[in-house]
């Protein structure tokens, strides 16, 4: 009897609140958890509710091994291969990143905290990683046939899945939160500037008017060689062909919708391209002509303005030329320089083909706005992720579309084997229309990754509403940046307004903006004589200047015609 | 053997490119007085400007096994932490390898983010200070002990090092605490007023990401090298009666390309012998500690 009366006063005492809460308070190492995770959820993670599989012991729980040997192998150099694939070299940001998070998930596992759902963002986020930085060692292996095979099935067949039911009764659409992948942004001021914001996150301040000739690619379909701006020692890519104009343009606009994109700037007759000494053996713009020759089968002897040697009143014209004095240098007619930051560590894809990538509204929304700007070239290489270390040394995930030059107006042949981007008159009025109760696009892509195949009409009509943001300000804004001679610039701001003025339509969304009436019949005159006639570029606008030509369709593959 | 394995080793971790640093140590050969350190680091040295820039403690719990496997195979192994600021401490674990021959780089891996670490419910830092007040206390020892054993499969780098020379088997303690006061300074060519160096330097290939900001404000200043004057003290853990005391200069090569960098480090070496009598060190203030105090 005393020990039930004993018992029972102690039972009351312990449901005291004062007692439930210390049972209840979290240690020291639990706050330190949560708070870790919260800082690397600000800047870092990607969300996901799921848990990677192999992340997963028998029981449900989080396996600390398998954490431990997915850090090991995104951090330790003496991996060098997966297999017979060799494995890019694991940069510092790469590291710090992924030893911050394991660190993380291992305090939080120490300290008791068991759900797993406490970890799906770390998990996830380093499963992502993983996968992208093997996707890297795949890419630099460059492409294979069945790559090549790939991409012609879904040319081909695209049109069959780009059909979207209209459900009876229009959904109420949210805006997703902001991620790695993509912002909200309000106004059209925000939408203008967010490219040079984004440039700034990567601390690309100074857009350079010389640069040093670092290697040539060698790898994709269009020519580009790696440089450095010899001021800030920042390393950007430099790039010839037909993209330099559209890269430009679709990038700014997807940037204005919220995405990440690579920052390419346009450069006509005004970039020093300078010559090393003695490195390599590239010393002069004949040397340089015959390395891209063999590697691209592109002349680039017609983009050339200007060669010769760096003498003094070029340096007294240009004071960033005072250390070349002798040196050869190059100036080309059309040029982009594609920012690759120091600060930027970048891997591989963001992995639009994992589940956990494929949830994100925007991923799977982004299709839209690939076909509005008629980007044909979506396949998952051409998405990237990225760590950079901005200037407060804070880290930050970006997920990017980078590679969009093969855009508003494309061309491909199979025989002769050739594409080209850019192309005024190939980028049609109309991209979609309406019928038997479906959307039907008319253009056509290169792949569709498992999030387009998962994409929505809800997805669809999200991304029709951001569109709808993206005014004619906003358009004409891009559209300045391209180096596109202004007529057209004028054509093309016709046909991308037309084009989303179809999507509005479509999707049954109310413009916010005073409308835009696109003129299909429109004529432009240019130095007194008629360039466009009815909606359509009449002659190549000067070879001289855009020798990558902007009417005739001869590509990457066949010189650009030269 | 050693020197051997540190020479393989050496160009086997050449991949370690972030953490090899070229670094040479001088003693003086005759007494110096703080005055002369001072006038030494706020000096002109025929074209190399000293700017002293920072003075701060630090703390270096030293570990290692008990037969002292780390000071056989050459490496030094230390929690550190470092007072620069009142009141504001930042740490790291760091391994670092002896040198093997004078002036021949040095690996030296670290981790500094201690925010996620703790032992026992406690953060690992507060562990380190109390140790540093109480080096007696072998429960604290003894957790340090504990928190390297939990760490020994982790991913951070001074482990993964251990794990790759096959050293991480054996147990490690805290056996010697070192106390420093560091007084650091830039030394730099000063193409505005140096036209001899003006003339003959080419500039340095070094990344603006590495660059110290006082470089980054002054541009016609071009780093060179690094250095830093320690007055150190070590005692073993847990205290016996007997200290160690150590003075030495240490410059580290910051010019890049690194060989023109060294023959930079070359020439003011031989300025530095024939002003202040200095002599070149090879081994560590670790190595040269555990040889006086557990040695003896």
């Amino acid at each position: 009897m005393k020990l039930l009366v004993i018992s029972l006063v102690i039972s009351f005492i312990l449901t005291q609140p004062v007692f439930a809460q210390s049972a209840l308070a979290p240690s020291p190492e639990q706050v330190a958890f949560f708070e870790a995770r919260k800082k690397l959820e600000n800047s870092i993670l990607i969300r996901s509710s799921e848990i990677p599989g192999k992340f997963l012991d028998d029981k449900g729980q989080v396996d600390i091994l398998q954490v431990r040997q997915s850090c090991e192998y995104l951090t330790n150099d003496k991996f060098k291969n997966d297999f017979l694939l060799p494995l890019p070299k694991r940069k510092t940001l790469l590291k710090l990143v992924v030893i911050d998070i394991c660190e993380t998930i291992e305090l939080g596992i120490r300290a008791g905290v068991s759900n797993p759902s406490d970890y799906s963002d770390l998990l996830q986020t380093l499963n992502i990683t993983q996968s992208s930085f093997y996707n890297k060692a795949q890419i630099d292996q460059g492409f294979s046939i069945l790559d090549i095979l790939k991409i012609g099935f879904w040319n081909e067949f695209s049109p069959l899945f780009l059909k979207f039911s209209i459900p009876e009764k229009l959904p109420e659409i949210h805006n997703p939160p902001d991620s790695a992948f993509w912002k909200n942004l309000t106004t059209s001021s925000e939408r203008k500037n967010r490219y040079d914001k984004v440039a700034e996150l990567k601390r690309l301040y100074h857009l350079p008017r010389v640069v040093e000739f670092n290697s040539a690619d060698g790898k994709g379909s269009s020519t580009k060689f790696h440089v450095t701006d010899p001021g800030s020692q920042m390393h950007w890519l430099m790039k010839l062909g037909d993209e330099v104009h559209s890269d430009v343009v679709v990038s700014r606009l997807f940037s204005a919708l919220g995405f990440y994109v690579d920052n390419s700037y346009f450069y006509s007759n005004n970039l020093i391209l300078v010559f090393p000494k003695n490195k390599d053996k590239i010393h002069s713009i004949k040397d340089l002509a015959r390395k891209i020759y063999s590697q691209y089968k592109v002349n680039i002897s017609p983009f050339v303005k200007q060669w010769g040697t760096v003498d003094q009143s070029m340096i007294q014209e240009n004071s960033d030329l005072k250390d070349f004095l002798g040196r050869k240098f190059v100036v080309f007619s059309s040029a982009a320089l594609d920012g690759r930051s120091n600060f930027e560590t970048r891997l591989g894809a963001f992995m639009p083909n994992l589940e956990s990538v494929s949830q994100h509204r925007e991923v799977r929304g982004a299709l839209l706005a690939h076909l509005w700007l008629n980007s044909w070239d979506i396949k998952s290489d051409n998405t990237l992720l990225a760590f950079v270390e901005t200037e407060n040394h804070e880290r930050k995930t970006i997920s990017s579309f980078s590679d969009m030059g093969l855009s508003l107006g494309v061309t491909i042949s199979k025989f002769p084997r050739d594409m080209k981007g850019g192309l005024v008159n190939h980028y049609s009025w109309e991209m979609l229309e309406v019928k038997n109760g479906q959307i039907v696009f008319k253009d056509r892509v290169n792949a569709f990754t498992q999030n387009y195949i998962n994409t929505t009409y809800e997805d669809l009509r999200w991304m029709a509403q951001q569109i709808a943001q993206i005014n004619v300000d906003v358009v004409t804004f891009c559209l300045s940046h391209s180096g596109w001679p202004s007529f057209l610039q004028e054509l093309y701001l016709h046909k991308i307004m037309h084009r989303r003025n179809q999507i509005l339509k479509a999707f049954e969304i109310e413009d916010p903006y005073t409308p835009f009436t696109a003129n299909k019949d429109l004529n432009l005159e240019y130095n007194d004589r008629l360039v466009v006639k009815n909606g359509v570029l009449l002659a190549e606008p000067d070879l001289r200047l855009f020798p990558e030509g902007l009417l005739h369709d001869k590509g990457r593959f066949r010189g650009f015609g030269w | 053997m050693v020197k051997f394995l540190l020479l393989l080793s050496l160009l086997l971790v050449k991949s370690f490119s972030a953490g090899i640093e070229e670094q040479r140590k001088y003693s003086f050969a005759s007494v110096t007085s703080d005055k002369q350190i001072e006038t030494l680091l706020t000096s002109n040295l025929d074209g190399y400007s000293f700017y002293q820039h920072s003075s701060f403690k630090t703390y270096d719990i030293y570990l290692d096994s008990s037969d002292l496997i780390l000071k056989k195979s050459g490496y030094s192994f230390r929690l550190r932490r470092v007072e620069k600021n009142k009141d504001s401490y930042e740490y790291a674990v760091q391994l670092k390898s002896e040198m093997v021959t004078f002036g021949a780089p040095r690996i030296e891996v670290e981790y500094k983010d201690f925010s996620k670490q703790f032992i026992d419910g406690q953060k690992l830092s507060e562990t380190i200070d109390q140790l540093i007040e109480t080096p007696n206390d072998k429960s604290l020892s003894f957790k340090i002990s504990k928190w390297i054993e939990l760490k020994k499969t982790s991913s951070l780098p001074p482990f993964q090092a251990l794990r790759e020379r096959n050293l991480i088997k054996h147990s490690f303690h805290p056996i010697l605490l070192g106390y420093s006061l560091r007084e650091r300074a830039h030394i730099y060519a000063d193409l505005k007023n140096n036209l001899d160096f003006k003339a003959s330097l080419k500039p340095s290939k070094k990344s603006q990401r590495f660059l110290d900001s006082y470089f980054k404000d002054n541009p016609e200043k071009i780093w060179l090298m690094e250095t830093s004057w320690d007055n150190s003290i070590f005692r073993r853990i847990p205290f016996k009666e007997n200290t160690f005391k150590i003075n030495e200069l240490e410059i580290e090569n910051k010019f890049r390309p690194r060989a023109q960098g060294s023959l930079m480090l070359d020439d003011l070496e031989q300025k530095l012998i024939i002003k202040y009598n200095i002599k070149p060190e090879t081994t560590s203030k670790y190595f040269r500690a555990v040889e006086a105090l557990i040695h003896e």
